[in-house]
């Protein structure tokens, strides 16, 4: 996880330039083959070791970052690890949420965590369409 | 202006052969670029005009290492392009694309800032180091020259398609080339920026000897601010020369495939194209 992480956050201002397009990184000096085999290999390995302990639960990972866009900007050297910090925390109170509900009846987290994401996901996709872009 | 020797030339392009279609490649018509054979003088500004399709941009592409020749070879400052490190490459060439899309968020300063991606040493935090004072510096300076420093916190999505245009030869600058590459820069310009943007880079080709290559469709803006012109055809190179010996009726004629008046520009005395009127006066009378 550490390694991982390090390896993806060392990549955090070339992923700045790859959004420009793989003509404009190519012309700044990103090896754009190679930085997206990186991409995808090692957040491939981090998503595969993550969802091994605690198993499969939803909409964290497609809504926090768009969310998390909206405050900080669109710069990955702040953008990811706010997303680390601000993803932990929203699942730490959709745990508390599902296990205090229905109390003493635990809910699955992946509940709470849909209710809060569907609806947010929909919002995004409604602005996209307006044209205030978050999302490629 | 034009040095005559070539002794130390910017570029040296050498039997340049490129496609698209690999599985055509056995047609002659597949190619965009066939046996194009010409050199940059270091400190010039090189016009590269020619018809749509006649494989200007795949041209720029291939000096920018963008795109990889699939015959003949390109030598930047007398070293094989192909063996050079993207980044490598990107310390001593800009490249400003013709269309740029963005679609995150980042504001114009942001922007400018990447182009200081190049000279970033590589640490152990690798891709994560901030920008320094030295940065800073050279980003607001390559504002400045292009005129976007007002709108330095403005999003990029905000800003009018010729502003974001002057963002990106702006980012551009500020990777402090010794080439600069730029496809059609004055397409989404007005005439006044048009000029301006012209003069300076003229002005940063006599001052500091910033070597261009320029695409153009814009025939005249190319005579009157490009030492050499390189006209291509087909993916042929049809004729290179001074805008003098390029900008001839008859090889317009052949090239584009109609017919233009050639006259000279009245303070420059460079050639100035004009079109023939839609309808001349004759046949207008006439009907």
């Amino acid at each position: 996880m550490v390694v991982g992480g390090w390896v993806l956050f060392r990549q955090a201002r070339a992923l700045n330039l790859l959004t420009l397009g793989e003509d404009s990184a190519k012309s700044l000096g990103i090896e754009v083959e190679a930085l997206k085999r990186i991409i995808f290999i090692v957040s491939a390995l981090l998503t595969g070791a993550v969802v091994s302990v605690s198993g499969l639960i939803g909409f964290v990972g497609m809504m926090v970052p768009h969310a998390v866009r909206m405050f900080v900007g669109p710069d990955h050297r702040l953008l990811l690890p706010a997303s680390v910090l601000i993803g932990g925390a929203f699942l730490t109170a959709a745990d508390a949420a599902a296990r205090t509900l229905l109390a003493p009846t635990e809910m699955p987290v992946g509940v709470i965590t849909a209710l809060v994401g569907g609806p947010c996901f929909l919002y995004f996709l409604v602005s996209r369409k307006r044209g205030l872009s978050f999302y490629s | 202006m034009m040095p005559t020797t070539l002794s130390m030339p910017a570029y040296t392009v050498h039997q340049l052969g490129f496609h698209y279609r690999h599985e055509a490649a056995h047609e002659s018509q597949a190619w965009s670029l066939r046996e194009v054979d010409f050199q940059v003088a270091r400190g010039e500004i090189l016009g590269v005009i020619g018809p749509n399709g006649s494989g200007k941009t795949s041209l720029l592409k291939l000096l920018a290492k963008i795109l990889r020749p699939h015959e003949g070879f390109i030598d930047l400052f007398e070293e094989k392009l192909d063996g050079l490190a993207h980044r490598t490459v990107a310390r001593s060439v800009a490249f400003v694309p013709q269309e740029s899309v963005q679609v995150f968020p980042f504001t114009i300063f942001e922007m400018v800032l990447m182009g200081r991606f190049p000279q970033h040493r590589h640490t152990i935090f690798g891709g994560w180091g901030w920008e320094g004072e030295e940065d800073l510096r050279i980003a607001e300076q390559a504002m400045t020259t292009m005129g976007v420093l007002a709108l330095a916190h403005r999003r990029i999505g905000d800003v009018s398609s010729g502003e974001r245009q002057r963002v990106m030869i702006a980012r551009a600058l500020a990777q402090q080339p010794r080439i600069l590459l730029l496809d059609e820069p004055t397409a989404f310009l007005d005439l006044n920026h048009q000029i301006e943007i012209c003069s300076s880079l003229r002005r940063m080709n006599r001052e500091q000897g910033l070597t261009v290559v320029w695409v153009s469709h814009d025939l005249n803006l190319a005579s009157q601010y490009c030492d050499r012109l390189l006209l291509l055809n087909r993916g042929a190179l049809f004729k290179l020369g001074a805008p003098d010996e390029v900008i001839q009726p008859a090889t317009i004629a052949h090239v584009y495939g109609c017919e233009v008046l050639v006259d000279r520009h009245p303070m420059s005395g460079m050639p100035r194209i004009t079109l023939p009127a839609a309808s001349s006066p004759s046949e207008q009378r006439s009907s």
